[in-house]
């Protein structure tokens, strides 16, 4: 079922360097009802994306190359302080969770996903917005 | 595990042929080693006093061990250590063979002992490969190699269990896999802090579509762009599993990106520390530590 049905249509943003946790995300999302979705595969790409769409919600991958997913959650943050940045990894280490944190990250989700798991992050993440 | 390698074992010796080994481990998924040739595998039995004893427990509907220790052929304490070993799959894998008319008991009796002669595996390495018990099996695998905290037998201890939980069940560590050619296909992901990790990953793309199309899900054509990408997530994940494993223990890494090694940067295979080759049902899959 899809998590929102508001007239308007929530932009989701999914930064990761692996081009298969893009295409499985977005596998996902659609089946949540997001039918906008921006892909980034590396940090650079995701605050480019970010300052040109302004999308209500980022998942985004920590290790990835040229900028790394806690340097672009800053860069994000800096421009646009209420964004919505869910940091998704393999990586869920004390050090980068308190990164994350500390940088303003909104939730941290483990990797390998489990479907029900990211549809839950959508609900918590979008609702206020959009219902 | 050890089914798959005694499987292995067989068709190299061209002891039975491909589909009659594809077709007795799928029916051995479903079964279990009767206490009779598990005797005859611990040489506690021959196969004449197997087969006599078989013969009775069919006319009088009585039990194998009942009539076994009746006969004097086993005691009451080797009936309960055979039962506790029926979890013995290339055991099973023999009986099955035996059913299915391809080989006699003492053709069973004489591959397991060629086996296990020619492995030249520990018998403590043996029942751990056999038990599937992923922590004896890498712990025999790292005796005499100096790892006092135990941080590479650890890492091996969570790929196996990963390779197991997102990729095949059946996975069986082959210590006795030859080397890998340098010029195999192979990802790679560097980890540093406390300590320094290299892992690389390598296979024939053949092994290494097997094991991207069961990690992902994902029906994939050849080993292309997503196909790719699939073994180096799957690194990834056992990298970020591990780093997070060792951040509890504060022991803080970081990880660069994972990334398919330039064919024009050979892998140095030989200044590894520590090689694991994990048999999946396409070939060898080949970890390397350094």
């Amino acid at each position: 079922m899809a998590v929102t049905e508001k007239k308007e249509r929530p932009v989701v943003l999914v930064c990761d360097d692996s081009v298969l946790v893009r295409r499985m995300m977005r596998d996902i999302l659609k089946e949540g009802g997001i039918a906008e979705i921006l892909e980034a595969q590396d940090g650079l790409e995701a605050v480019e994306l970010y300052r040109n769409h302004r999308p209500d919600l980022v998942f985004m991958d920590i290790v990835m190359p040229k900028q790394n997913g806690l340097d672009a959650l800053v860069a994000i943050r800096e421009y646009d302080q209420a964004a919505r940045v869910i940091m998704a990894s393999s990586a869920g280490t004390h050090k980068n969770l308190k990164s994350a944190i500390d940088a303003g990250a909104c939730d941290f989700i483990q990797k390998p996903f489990e479907k029900e798991a990211v549809l839950d992050m959508l609900r918590r993440n979008l609702e206020g917005k959009w219902d | 595990m050890l089914s798959r390698l005694f499987g292995q074992y067989l068709l190299q010796e061209r002891l039975v042929t491909p589909s009659q080994l594809s077709h007795a481990m799928a029916k051995s998924a479903e079964a279990w080693p009767f206490l009779g040739i598990l005797a005859l595998a611990e040489g506690l039995m021959t196969p004449g006093q197997v087969e006599e004893t078989h013969e009775t427990q069919r006319r009088e509907d009585r039990r194998f061990g009942e009539i076994a220790v009746e006969r004097g052929y086993l005691t009451v304490e080797n009936v309960e250590s055979l039962l506790s070993r029926q979890q013995s799959r290339h055991i099973l894998l023999g009986q099955i063979l035996i059913e299915e008319g391809i080989f006699s008991h003492e053709g069973f009796i004489k591959a397991l002992e060629a086996y296990r002669r020619d492995s030249g595996l520990s018998r403590s390495l043996l029942d751990a490969l056999d038990r599937g018990d992923v922590d004896d099996a890498v712990a025999s695998l790292f005796a005499g190699l100096a790892d006092e905290d135990s941080f590479l037998a650890d890492y091996v201890t969570l790929f196996v269990r990963s390779v197991i939980r997102f990729v095949d069940p059946g996975v069986a560590i082959d210590p006795l896999a030859e080397t890998p050619p340098s010029d195999l296909p192979a990802f790679r992901q560097v980890l540093s802090g406390d300590r320094d990790l290299t892992v690389i990953l390598c296979g024939d793309e053949e092994v290494l579509l097997d094991l991207a199309g069961r990690y992902s899900r994902m029906k994939l054509d050849g080993f292309d762009e997503l196909a790719q990408a699939s073994v180096g997530e799957f690194l990834n994940l056992v990298n970020g599993l591990f780093s997070v494993n060792c951040s509890d223990r504060t022991l803080d890494l970081d990880m660069a990106p994972q990334e398919q090694v330039p064919s024009d940067d050979p892998i140095r295979i030989e200044e590894r520390t520590v090689h694991v080759p994990l048999r999946l049902p396409s070939g060898l899959l080949h970890l390397s530590l350094y």
